[in-house]
């Protein structure tokens, strides 16, 4: 019985293809790291055509690819972050994350812990604060994607969807993922997010410019997660969250520049790793100043 | 504009029960009209020499007290910088300090945090904090 109900499975996406809501090239599509530039021009119209179609916003897909001598860091000031959330939404807005109806889950990338001062514990945090911040004796801790350079979440995946970019970046290729939730249950950091049901936009909420592999409306059943924004920082942009940011608590830049902010971050305050004993290697540090 | 030109500011503040009424001056132990602004020269800032400082080099002023911020700020990593990271691409623009903190009374006051976005729910997390406030999928 377990057989064919295994069988049936298997075949499943076969009957999607039988009622048109794939097509052959979709189904034979091969792994991003195997595409051609034709190919990827082709797949990238054709999801322009398909996003348009189902949100009526003409968004320009583009495939910007990593740059040499570029690995991106994040440093974030645990001394001036005061908790008020710009981010987490700038990030939503930037990412054309479902956020319509009442029960969508809103699924920024971005967590902002409130802890007490003295402790670290984030078992104890509360992400559901609110009100005026920063509250009296408390400390906020925003989290989000760390770019592990050791990341169990692209060990874990079974089919490769998921990979580290040349720059450092942890992504995902939306169209290779089968859903299976393991890169989840491996993050040490919780930063990456299932789509249970198609995102749903209204028109004036859709960011048109999009990546491939980051901000493009994400389909049903795949894993998501944070990218740096490279479809702005791959253009030397600084990522949403930190542009909102009112309190310059959030510094971002090319570690391979020994000039750079996030390298004088690094070389002169005291730096904090969470979850460091996890020994994943993030490149997004902490620091105290 | 001209006051100060002919009437010397005093170091007591007690001119200001007639002018700068507005300004309530609440920067630490900073309590002088003069330990910042020039004597004669409205425009000008002072530094610990008594020459001028233009308003537009106002960062020379606060780094003659701030030394370690003015340290981090020079090297990018105080205060947001707005535009590009990569300046051979884009501009990159740097505040000074005033265009964020209000000299006169430097701290900032609370801000309305954003309402929180539901997010999914963890298997890891306590037990209490899954019935409060669960993520509800629907399929």
């Amino acid at each position: 019985m377990a057989g064919i109900a295994g069988l049936v499975t298997a075949l499943k996406p076969l009957l999607s293809l039988e009622r048109g809501d794939i097509s052959l090239s979709d189904l034979l599509q091969k792994h991003y790291q195997e595409l051609s530039a034709e190919e990827m021009s082709r797949i990238l119209r054709k999801l322009e055509k398909q996003s348009n179609e189902d949100y009526g916003v003409a968004s320009n897909i583009n495939d910007t690819k990593a740059r040499e001598g570029v690995q991106f860091a994040y440093a974030l000031s645990l001394s001036k972050c005061v908790g008020c959330r710009r981010c987490a939404h700038a990030c939503l807005a930037e990412n054309n994350q479902s956020r319509e109806s009442e029960d969508d889950i809103e699924m920024s990338y971005i967590r902002v812990l409130e802890l007490d001062k003295g402790s670290i514990n984030v078992e104890e945090s509360d992400q559901y604060y609110d009100g005026e911040v920063p509250k009296k004796d408390k400390y906020y801790m925003p989290v989000q994607c760390h770019q592990c350079q050791d990341s169990p979440c692209t060990k874990a995946c079974p089919v490769e969807a998921t990979w580290m970019e040349p720059d450092g970046v942890v992504v995902v290729d939306y169209n290779w993922c089968i859903g299976c939730r393991y890169c989840m249950a491996a993050c040490p950091y919780d930063a990456r997010r299932f789509n249970w049901k198609k995102p749903s936009l209204p028109p004036e909420s859709v960011n048109p410019n999009q990546n491939y592999l980051s901000n493009r409306i994400r389909p049903q059943g795949v894993v998501e997660k944070c990218t740096f924004c490279l479809h702005r920082t791959r253009e030397g942009k600084y990522p949403a969250c930190l542009e909102v940011c009112p309190t310059g608590a959030r510094v971002f830049g090319n570690l391979l520049d020994p000039d750079s902010e996030i390298n004088y971050i690094l070389k002169n305050k005291r730096v904090y790793i969470l979850k460091e004993d996890a020994g994943t290697t993030p490149k997004f540090y902490y620091f105290f100043d | 504009m001209e006051c100060h030109k002919s009437l010397t500011a005093s170091w007591s503040t007690n001119r200001l029960w007639v002018e700068h009424k507005s300004v309530k001056l609440a920067h630490g132990n900073n309590k002088f009209c003069l330990n910042c602004h020039h004597p004669t020269n409205r425009n000008a800032f002072k530094h610990d020499d008594g020459s001028e400082i233009a308003e537009s080099e106002v960062v020379a002023l606060c780094a003659r007290c701030h030394g370690t911020v003015h340290r981090d700020w020079k090297a990018g990593a105080h205060g947001r910088p707005n535009g590009y990271w990569d300046t051979s691409l884009g501009r990159q623009q740097k505040l000074t300090c005033i265009q964020c903190h209000d000299p006169h009374h430097p701290k900032f006051p609370m801000l309305q945090s954003l309402p929180a976005p539901t997010y999914p729910k963890r298997a890891a997390r306590s037990s209490s904090e899954n019935t409060q406030h669960e993520g509800n999928p629907k399929h």
